[in-house]
């Protein structure tokens, strides 16, 4: 009986995944969104606002908020924290000098208390760009090794050419499920 | 106040003032002379060109002041040099402690990876004792499932057995079934027989029967015949008593009947020994038979007893039969479960090699993955050495150019110490020149003290002059110091960071200094400026003017700058503001529910709503979401409260 009512609760009351991509203007978060959304690449212009969409991922649905990355909206993030599981944050690997002030804002996010279960990815994008920064200067740059008690993975990606995004999204859906 | 200036004038020159006094006098008045000369040729640009008895209050207080000039100019030219050097040097010793500090975080990053590598290393040395694991585990599942499979055959064939000795009693019965119907059926022949015999024996019975009564009437007959002729015979003696002769032919004739009836007798008696022997034996034939008779019931009675027996026997072993059968379709479907089971197994057991393959497969990437990364490492760690000792190239290098510049600064200070000794000298003669004004006025006493005032100034200058010598010597042995150091060991970067800090402490300092210097070279310009309003000379207007020129213009551009940027900052500010706010009020007006129950916060951040219109709301969403409808009056209620408030 109890397993029968967990598995009509599981078919009707599947509950979609909240996921917030962040990160500094020009990071190509709408482009990350919506290439994980309907799989190919859209030319985009600077997001003033925010993009929702749904992404299905392995049985899995997932409500994704891209968020506008300017200077000046960037306070208004806070207003979506609640009732988030997941963050990606989205890095420019090309963009050397801003990855100090990319830093202060992914710690100063971290640091919200209604973000602390929240699971996060980092992606460390534009991989493509030549002389962009590899994987490990960015984990260093952001100072990633001081993050502890948190759930969280970097992984490089190109979002024009559509590389690392799925491993990024294998990885989300499993811990998702597994913190579940 | 003589005596101090005189003694102050000792301190700086080294020499008495009677004796300047005198040399001076004597110069000057060779330059007076000189003087006088030229004047009338208008040179007034040399240095040593000062004062007539007329000229001095017009062209000296004025060639002073140029003197003065070119040396704040000199001296701004050093300081400018000694800037710029100063720049470079820092610059310089920045980028080298940059590329130091590069070169520690990327040895910190090559250790850091190798540490992870390490630890990757473990994790996959320990998923191999795991897959070690799983394979013992697999190992002893297959031969428990051996084992299984080993019990189940032995259990089936004990089946098999127990089945084909139980088809054998069947056989058997079946067999003894057939013969004992054999059997019946040649009873039943035999019972035929028996009938047959039995009806033959009636019939003989009643041939006997029919033969005795014929026998019998037959016997009558003869003996009604006997009777008839001995009644003959008793006649034909009566008659033979009346006739002899009859009588002879009657004894004859009844001797012949005699013998007659007595071969009727014989032949009576031969026919009834004859019978009685027939029936003799006609009575043993029948016992005979009643004996085969009796022996074949009890043997049929035996033979139907066998029958039921046999029949009971049958009813048993095919009940056995079926039971038979039932458990062998019992066994079949338990061998077909645990085949099932096997290939379950089997398939289980197949997965599980996969896995670990698979696994073992994602470790070996990973471990090459990490055995590149630890060439590339290594590759930059020998790439950080060789930039080390490039930079240890250009430390030694910028050893030798900051060498060269202590030099040239020297050089430098004794040009300025000549000129120095040049100010003195000028200020001799000027002194000189207030000498032989003797007929010195009060204002010229005060005018005096003021130049001693302004030695005193010099001295100052001087002395930190010195001390920034002294500093500078420092700075060069802190800097030689920090050199070694840094030949010494890459890795003492704390005591880098302090000589570094120890650097920037003394570069401070230094301009800190050079900022007093200007501060000092103000005051004397203005000193020098008041001396001349004291002097009363003209042409301090000019210098005045241009003094005051220069600060406007440096300070209008700042100005400038402070009122227009904020401006258009704002604007750029307050339109992002406003897109972004129209942007989520349509997005909030158009999405489902869910999305907007979330926007909630962002629109309400953005019109900075009170908690009580947040509240508002959120409410109504709620109430829009719900399926009945009996919560519209209370939003409404609140809603006309909440604007009235």
């Amino acid at each position: 009986m109890g397993v029968l009512f967990s598995y009509f609760k599981s078919l009707i009351g599947a509950r979609e995944m909240r996921i917030l991509i962040l990160g500094l203007d020009g990071a190509g978060k709408t482009t990350i969104l919506y290439r994980l959304q309907v799989g190919e690449v859209v030319t985009t212009i600077p997001t003033i606002g925010f993009n929702v969409e749904q992404v299905t991922y392995k049985n899995l649905k997932f409500q994704v908020w891209d968020l506008g990355g300017q200077t000046s909206i960037r306070p208004y993030w806070r207003c979506y924290y609640s009732n988030t599981d997941a963050i990606i944050y989205v890095v420019d690997s090309a963009d050397k000098e801003r990855m100090g002030i990319s830093k202060d804002e992914l710690f100063h996010m971290l640091r919200e208390e209604e973000l602390q279960d929240a699971i996060l990815v980092v992606l460390a994008n534009k991989q493509d760009i030549p002389g962009c920064m590899s994987l490990k200067e960015v984990h260093q740059a952001l100072g990633l090794e001081a993050l502890k008690n948190r759930t969280f993975q970097i992984f490089k990606t190109s979002a024009t050419k559509g590389e690392g995004l799925d491993v990024a999204m294998e990885w989300l859906a499993n811990a998702l499920k597994n913190r579940k | 106040m003589f005596a101090s200036l005189k003694n102050k004038i000792r301190e700086e020159t080294g020499s008495d003032l009677s004796k300047l006094t005198a040399k001076i006098t004597s110069t000057t008045v060779q330059k007076i002379e000189n003087l006088r000369g030229r004047s009338h040729q208008g040179s007034t640009s040399s240095l040593n060109s000062i004062v007539s008895s007329d000229g001095i209050r017009e062209e000296g207080p004025i060639e002073l002041e140029e003197f003065k000039r070119r040396i704040v100019k000199l001296e701004n030219e050093f300081v400018r040099k000694l800037e710029h050097k100063d720049n470079e040097w820092r610059e310089i010793v920045k980028e080298k402690d940059k590329r130091l500090q590069s070169i520690e975080k990327e040895k910190d990053e090559a250790y850091r990876q190798i540490s992870n590598l390490k630890e990757a290393l473990k994790n996959s040395e320990d998923l191999k004792q795991k897959i070690l694991e799983h394979k013992e585990n697999s190992e002893q599942i297959e031969s428990l499932q051996s084992q299984e499979l080993a019990k189940v055959k032995q259990l089936v064939l004990q089946r098999d057995k127990e089945l084909s000795e139980k088809i054998a009693a069947l056989k058997e019965a079946t067999n003894q079934l057939d013969k004992l119907r054999s059997e019946v059926g040649r009873l039943r022949r035999q019972e035929e027989l028996l009938s047959d015999v039995q009806d033959d024996l009636e019939a003989l019975r009643h041939s006997s029967a029919r033969d005795l009564a014929h026998l019998a009437t037959e016997l009558a007959k003869s003996e009604q015949e006997r009777r008839h002729l001995s009644d003959l015979v008793v006649i034909l003696r009566e008659s033979s008593s009346n006739d002899s002769t009859v009588d002879q032919r009657v004894a004859s004739e009844k001797k012949l009947l005699e013998q007659c009836l007595e071969e009727a007798h014989l032949q009576l008696s031969e026919i009834k020994t004859s019978w009685s022997d027939k029936i003799a034996s006609l009575e043993t034939q029948v016992g005979r038979l009643s004996r085969q008779a009796a022996e074949e019931g009890s043997e049929r009675r035996r033979a139907v007893e066998d029958r039921e027996k046999l029949i009971e026997k049958i009813k048993q072993l095919e009940a056995e039969l079926e039971l038979c059968n039932m458990e062998l379709t019992n066994k079949e479907t338990k061998i077909r479960r645990l085949t099932q089971d096997v290939n379950e197994m089997s398939m289980e057991l197949k997965a599980l090699q996969q896995e670990n393959e698979e696994e073992i497969q994602f470790l070996r990437t990973e471990l090459d993955v990490t055995k590149t990364e630890i060439k590339v490492v290594k590759k930059n760690l020998e790439n950080v050495e060789g930039e080390l000792d490039k930079t240890e190239e250009e430390n030694s290098k910028l050893k030798i150019s900051i060498d060269s510049e202590h030099l040239a600064s020297e050089s430098l200070r004794k040009i300025v110490t000549k000129l120095e000794k040049e100010l003195g000298e000028e200020k001799a003669n000027s002194l000189n020149v207030q000498n032989t004004l003797s007929r010195v006025t009060s204002e010229k006493n005060t005018a005096l003290l003021r130049n001693a005032e302004i030695s005193q100034q010099m001295e100052m200058v001087k002395q930190q002059m010195r001390r920034q010598e002294n500093e500078m010597n420092d700075l060069l042995t802190k800097l030689a110091a920090l050199e070694d150091e840094n030949g010494k060991l890459k890795g003492s970067e704390a005591l880098e960071q302090k000589l570094n800090s120890n650097i920037a402490d003394l570069e401070e300092q230094m301009a800190e200094k050079n900022k007093t210097i200007k501060i000092l070279q103000l005051r004397l310009a203005d000193l020098k400026k008041t001396l001349q309003q004291e002097l009363r000379t003209p042409g301090s207007a000019n210098f005045q003017n241009d003094f005051s020129e220069t600060t406007a213009a440096i300070l209008q551009p700042s100005q400038i700058l402070t009122r227009n940027f904020p401006s258009t900052v704002k604007r750029d500010e307050e339109d992002v503001n406003f897109k972004y706010l129209k942007h989520v009020v349509i997005k909030f007006l158009t999405s489902r529910d869910y999305e907007a129950q979330h926007l909630i916060k962002a629109i309400s951040t953005l019109l900075k709503f009170t908690a009580e219109e947040e509240k508002l709301i959120h409410d109504t969403l709620e109430w829009k979401k719900s399926w009945f409808g009996s919560k519209p009056k209370l939003p409404k209620a609140q809603k006309t409260v909440s604007f009235a408030s």
